[in-house]
Parts: C-alpha cells; sequence; structure tokens
C-alpha cells in the first residue's frame, strides 16, 4: 500500500501578479478573466506524477500580496519546502518586491527551501509593456540557485512546468519516505520568543 | 401515638426482611429496605454523586480538585444533561436493591453506566472498522492511555508541557500501529481520521476543562490585551483593512454574522475537532460574504483582510488560549492547518496593528484611537491611494470634515424647522378650539372661559377651582415623572 507524499509550498508575490491565477490554472486547469463562478483559491492541492512510482501531493498556500501583511508571511513560510515567488513582467515594481521575498527566504531557511521564480503575464510580452528583462532575471535567478521560468496563467504556457520542476527537486532533496510525513503539527505561535525566526519549523523539515 | 412509635422503630422485626443489600442485617422501611449502616453508605455516595452533577463547588469534592472543579463540573453537567435527565439518588437506591452487591461495587455499576453511555457515542467512530479485533485493539489502547492522562491531568504537580508531550507522544503511537501493526491491513484510509475522533472523543470528554483552563490560566494576559485591543479597534472598517467586503449589501451583513457566531462558538467547543470545525464553519461564511460582495476569485489577497475583519467584530473569547489548545492537541488536515494559520495571523496583525496598516496617517489613528471624531469614513477610499501633493490631499481633507460639519448641521436645522411648524400647527388648532369652545387637549382649559367671564365673582373662581382639583384628584398619579415627560413630548 504506497500513499503518495506530500509537501507544502507557499505563494508569495504582490498583488495582482496572478499568484491565485497561476495556482488556479495549475490545480484545475482553469483561467478565468472575469470570474462568473468564483472559487476559493487561497488553498488549493494538486497531486503530480513525478515520475513512474512517485507522486507528490502539492499543498499550496496562498499569501496577501498587499505590503501591510507583509510581516504575517512567516507564519505562512514556515516548514514549507518549498515557495514560488511570483512578479509581473509588466511590472518592474513587483520585481522588485520578488527579490525582497527571496532575499527573506534565503535569510531564513538558508538552502533548505526549494524556491522558484515565475515572471507572470508572459502573454503581455510583445508591444511596449514589457518592463522586465528575461536575461537580468535569468542570471539573478542563477546566482540565487532558483527555478526561473516565464509564464502565463492565461495561456497556460510553463505553468505546469515550474511547478514540477520545483517538486521534482523537492523530490530529489528529501526522499518520499520523509515526505509521507504530515508537515508536523500546526505552528504554534510561543509566546515567549515573539519572532520565531525559523526555529519552529524544526520538526516539519526532518 | 404510641403504637405508632413502635412500627416505625420496631418494624424491622415485624416485616423481617433483611437489609437490601444482603448484608445479614435486617432492613427498615424508612431506609428503603437498606439497614442503617448501609443506607448511610448508599445514601452518603449518591449525595456525593448528586453533587457533582449538580456542579455545586461547595462540596467536599471540590475540595480535592480546588479551583478548576466548578467549570468542570459544569461542564459534566451539561454534557450528561445530553445524555438523559434523571434523579441519580433513586435510581442508585433502586439499583442498589436489585443487585444486592456491596454499596461500594454499586456505585461503581452506575459508574460505568455513565461512561459506557458516552463510550457508545464514541464508538460510533469506530463504526467502520471491519474486523473486530482491530477495534478492540483500539479501545483497549485508548482506555489505558486515557485512565493514565486523566490522574495526570487532575495532579496538578504535572506540568502543561508534559501533558502536551504525553498526547502527541500517544498519537504518535496509535498512528504508526495503524499502519505498521498487521490487524489493521484490511483496514480503510479513512480510518486514521476515524480513530482521531474517537481519541479526541474519549479524552476530551473527561479531561478537556481540565487541560484548557491550564492553558486559558497561562495565557490569560495574552487573552485579555487582545480583548483590549480589538475593544479599542471597534472602528476599523473593511476599506482600511484592504478588503472588499461591502456590509451595505444585506445578504453580505447576515453572512458576516453568521461567521462571526462561528467564531465566538470556537471557544464553547470541547474537542479540537469541533474547534477546527467552527473555523472552518467561519471560513466558508466568509467565502460566501465575498461572494456576495465582489463575486471575484477568493484568494489570500481577499480572504486574510476579510478574516481580520470578522476577529474584529466578533471579539471571540479567549482567543490566544484556543489557538494555543489547537497548537498543542489538533491533528488538522492540510486544509485546515492553513486556515489555522490565518487566524493565528490576524490575531497576531490586530495585536501590531499600526497607522499604516490602516491606511492612515498616524495622526488619524490616534485620533481614533482616542475615540475622537475623525473623518467620515465614505471618504477614507479617497485618501486611500497616494497622491503626492500633500498641501492639497490636508487641504481637501479639511474641505471634507468641514462639508460634513455642514452637512451635519443642515440636517439638525432642517429637523429644528419641522419641529417647529408642528408646534404651530397644534398652538393655532388649540386656540381654534379654545375660540369655538370646543377644546379638548387639556381639560383644565376648558374652564378658561368661563373664569374670563365672571371675571370679578371670587367665589364662583374658587368654586371653579375647587372642581378642578376635585377632578385632580380622579386622575392617575399626575405627578409621576413618566407622565411628566410624555406630555413633553406632546408639547
Amino acid at each position: 500500500m504506497r500513499r503518495p507524499g506530500q509537501f507544502k509550498m507557499v505563494l508569495l508575490g504582490e498583488s495582482a501578479v496572478g499568484k491565485s491565477s497561476l495556482a488556479l490554472r495549475f490545480a484545475k486547469g482553469q483561467y478565468q478573466e472575469h470570474a462568473e463562478s468564483t472559487i476559493g483559491a487561497a488553498f488549493l492541492t494538486h497531486t503530480l506524477q513525478i515520475d513512474s512510482d512517485t507522486s507528490l501531493k502539492v499543498e499550496l498556500w496562498d499569501t496577501a500580496g498587499q505590503e501591510r501583511y507583509h510581516s504575517l508571511a512567516p507564519m505562512y513560510y514556515r516548514g514549507a519546502q518549498a515557495a514560488l515567488v511570483v512578479y509581473d513582467i509588466t511590472n518592474s515594481e513587483s520585481l522588485r518586491r520578488a527579490k525582497m521575498w527571496v532575499k527573506e527566504l534565503r535569510q531564513v531557511n538558508a538552502g533548505d527551501m526549494v524556491i522558484g521564480l515565475a515572471g507572470n503575464k508572459a502573454d503581455l510580452a510583445t508591444g511596449n509593456k514589457r518592463q522586465v528583462d528575461t536575461r537580468e532575471v535569468a542570471e539573478y535567478a542563477e546566482e540565487n540557485s532558483l527555478i526561473f521560468m516565464e509564464t502565463s496563467a492565461k495561456r497556460g504556457d510553463n505553468v505546469t512546468e515550474i511547478f514540477m520542476n520545483v517538486a521534482k527537486q523537492v523530490a530529489a532533496k528529501q526522499p518520499t519516505s520523509t515526505l509521507n510525513k504530515p508537515h508536523g503539527a500546526f505552528p504554534p505561535t510561543k509566546p515567549k520568543q515573539k519572532e520565531g525566526s525559523g526555529c519552529c519549523g524544526g520538526d516539519s523539515k526532518s | 401515638m404510641l403504637k405508632s412509635q413502635s412500627t416505625e422503630t420496631v418494624n424491622t422485626r415485624l416485616d423481617g426482611e433483611f437489609c437490601r443489600n444482603a448484608c445479614g442485617f435486617y432492613g427498615n422501611k424508612i431506609w428503603d429496605g437498606f439497614c442503617s449502616k448501609c443506607y448511610r453508605e448508599v445514601y452518603q455516595q449518591a449525595k456525593q454523586i448528586q453533587q457533582s452533577y449538580d456542579g455545586k463547588s461547595n462540596t467536599p469534592i471540590s475540595v480535592t480538585t480546588p479551583s478548576l472543579s466548578s467549570p468542570l463540573n459544569n461542564l459534566n453537567e451539561r454534557r450528561r444533561s445530553n445524555i438523559i435527565i434523571r434523579n441519580p439518588i433513586r435510581q442508585m437506591v433502586n439499583r442498589a436493591g436489585n443487585l444486592r452487591s456491596s454499596s461500594s461495587s454499586v456505585i461503581s455499576a452506575l459508574i460505568n453506566d455513565e461512561q459506557t453511555v458516552e463510550n457508545e457515542t464514541a464508538s460510533k467512530h469506530l463504526d467502520i472498522m471491519t474486523t473486530d479485533d482491530a477495534r478492540i485493539d483500539i479501545k483497549s489502547q485508548v482506555k489505558t492511555f486515557a485512565n493514565n492522562f486523566h490522574k495526570k491531568c487532575s495532579n496538578k504537580n504535572v506540568h502543561l508541557d508534559t501533558l502536551i508531550q504525553d498526547y502527541g507522544t500517544f498519537k504518535d503511537t496509535i498512528k504508526k500501529r495503524i499502519q505498521t501493526n498487521s490487524i489493521y491491513r484490511d483496514e480503510n484510509e479513512d480510518l486514521i481520521h476515524r480513530v482521531r475522533d474517537y481519541v479526541e472523543s474519549i479524552i476530551f470528554s473527561k479531561d478537556y476543562s481540565l487541560i484548557f483552563n491550564r492553558i486559558a490560566i497561562e495565557c490569560e494576559e495574552q487573552d485579555l490585551s487582545i480583548q483590549n485591543r480589538i475593544s479599542s479597534l471597534h472602528w476599523v472598517t473593511p476599506t482600511m483593512l484592504d478588503s472588499v467586503l461591502n456590509e451595505d449589501v444585506p445578504n453580505v451583513r447576515e453572512t458576516i454574522y453568521k461567521a462571526m457566531n462561528a467564531l465566538i462558538e470556537l471557544d464553547a467547543k470541547t474537542t479540537p475537532q469541533g474547534k477546527i470545525h467552527s473555523i472552518m464553519e467561519c471560513k466558508s461564511f466568509i467565502e460566501e460574504a465575498l461572494q456576495s460582495s465582489s463575486g471575484i476569485t477568493i484568494n489570500a489577497d481577499r480572504f486574510l483582510p476579510a478574516l481580520i475583519y470578522v476577529v474584529l467584530r466578533a471579539k471571540p473569547p479567549r482567543l490566544h488560549s484556543n489557538i494555543q489548545f489547537l497548537s498543542h492537541f489538533s491533528q488538522p488536515n492540510g486544509e485546515q492547518l492553513y486556515y489555522l494559520a490565518n487566524l493565528d495571523s490576524a490575531v497576531r496583525f490586530i495585536g501590531l496593528l499600526e497607522a499604516e496598516h490602516l491606511g492612515l496617517s498616524s495622526n488619524d489613528f490616534s485620533l481614533y484611537m482616542r475615540g475622537e471624531p475623525v473623518l467620515p469614513s465614505k471618504f477614507v477610499s479617497v485618501f486611500d491611494y497616494s497622491l503626492e501633493n500633500d498641501v492639497n490631499i490636508q487641504q481637501f481633507r479639511q474641505m471634507s470634515i468641514q462639508y460634513d460639519q455642514i452637512e451635519h448641521n443642515c440636517e439638525k436645522f432642517n429637523e429644528n424647522i419641522l419641529d417647529f411648524n408642528r408646534r404651530l400647527m397644534q398652538t393655532v388648532t388649540d386656540i381654534n378650539e379654545l375660540l369655538n369652545g370646543s377644546y379638548t387637549r387639556f381639560s383644565y382649559f376648558e374652564q378658561i372661559p368661563q373664569l374670563i367671564k365672571c371675571e370679578n365673582n371670587v367665589k364662583n373662581i374658587n368654586h371653579i377651582l375647587d372642581q378642578s382639583t376635585t377632578d385632580n384628584e380622579h386622575l392617575p398619579e399626575p405627578l409621576a415623572p413618566d407622565i411628566v415627560i410624555q406630555q413633553n413630548i406632546k408639547q
């Protein structure tokens, strides 16, 4: 009897860069510009077949992208094995925010976390709308060992690919047996140490 | 007289019946057929049980478990009253007679009976299990642990951390057992969840208040500070939190109330799963409200601000304690974990909230916190995006405030005009009626024309005045303050 492994992946990025559109496209294969029926997209799961005998269930944790909720992000990425940082290729400010996220994640989780970087809205690349140069970001991704792709949630370009690449790296880092473990208990907010700088995620990583 | 006395005292011999407890002594009707010794024992123990049913705290029982006992008893009472309401003393005495065993075993039989009722409802969680072996195994595992755990919970010297650790270890042991032991081979994958529910209902039916009270005592300060914090933030609107919730839609308002209720109920639930269920219910209502407000995809950008708003509105009791309890004792699945983390984040956000989190200047924020009038909320959205020209904003702000004051005064003025009109109309009709002689509003004034007519006739005046005073006697308490107030309103 083989139970599929699972891991937690947190979605980070400014509001309106298309975090939830990417997640919805990945988990449900849908894209809705003006949604008629609404779907809860804050928490989504999707099972990926990594190879013939490994399947991984991805739990996607969306985070609020507004600047004012930035300080709450640690509550979400704590204990996550992977993160997808999203920016909008038509908005250079969103890349600046994305780089802040990457820096923060690397500081807190050292090299343990697999991080993907998605330049979304690639369908808008034609014309003068593009503000972010692909080569520059690719170099930056190389330096920081990120899995980088430009994606389009609208057209579905590279969506499954980037999630799949991240999942594969997660699987390679940790044998499936450890992924089978449910990722620890609900992270308690320790009243004694208010800033839980990464120390609380200890049980979930092993 | 003498005869009745003798029957009361000597009837043991006359009836010739032995004590119902089969102790070898004679029984007596006045002791329900027990001998005096057995009756005293049975009655004493029954009384103690009765007291624990009633939840009275000034009993010998509660002395043994001080300070925590009264909420526990209340809780037990509430829980048991759901099952069957009965008179424990009478039942106990009846049963004691039937069983013809020693009084102590009677008590234990009754207590066991009480537990079977509980266990039966809990056992429903195990109904899906296919083999009896597995079921019996689970039950015995849980029973052993529950008894030990209960002793530890009741012992004040055992630290809360030890309890948390014990419970955690037991959860893992059971899980491992189910995954590895061969008797569980044929069982459904869902079994782990079923067993979790079973374990929770057994453990927490007994020990919930013991455990929760310990947490609540530890977290009392934080609980209070969150409560106070929420009270001081009562003025926060959805717009300030960057939430799309639109309370002008009646449907949305209604659903927000439901979400608030679910969140308040969190504290009343006595099992981890029950509490998680409340949170998930709250989540569903928030999604519903967001859907009716905007009809767009509900992602974290929209959900979290709405949740924060609902927490602020609901002001749930002992929020911090409940989150702590769940973090130590619950076993949520992935999705539940996500929404727990959301609630935790919301509480933390409220605790650390500052002016910029609401898109306010620190000046406005402190004004709000002091409860002083600031800008009417309908203008807040105007300032949400950052304009470059600060002077213009300030001017616009001032003008907006002035406009609002003018609007307010206009409304007041309108009201006054209407009021004046009404009074004038009344006065005119009063005078008209007086002139016609058909005045009815205040009976005194009927006689005024007469008074005027007989100007100098003092006798007459006195007569009329006397009449009016006699009339007064018939009136119901004219000096009572509420009537005075009513008259003021009429006028």
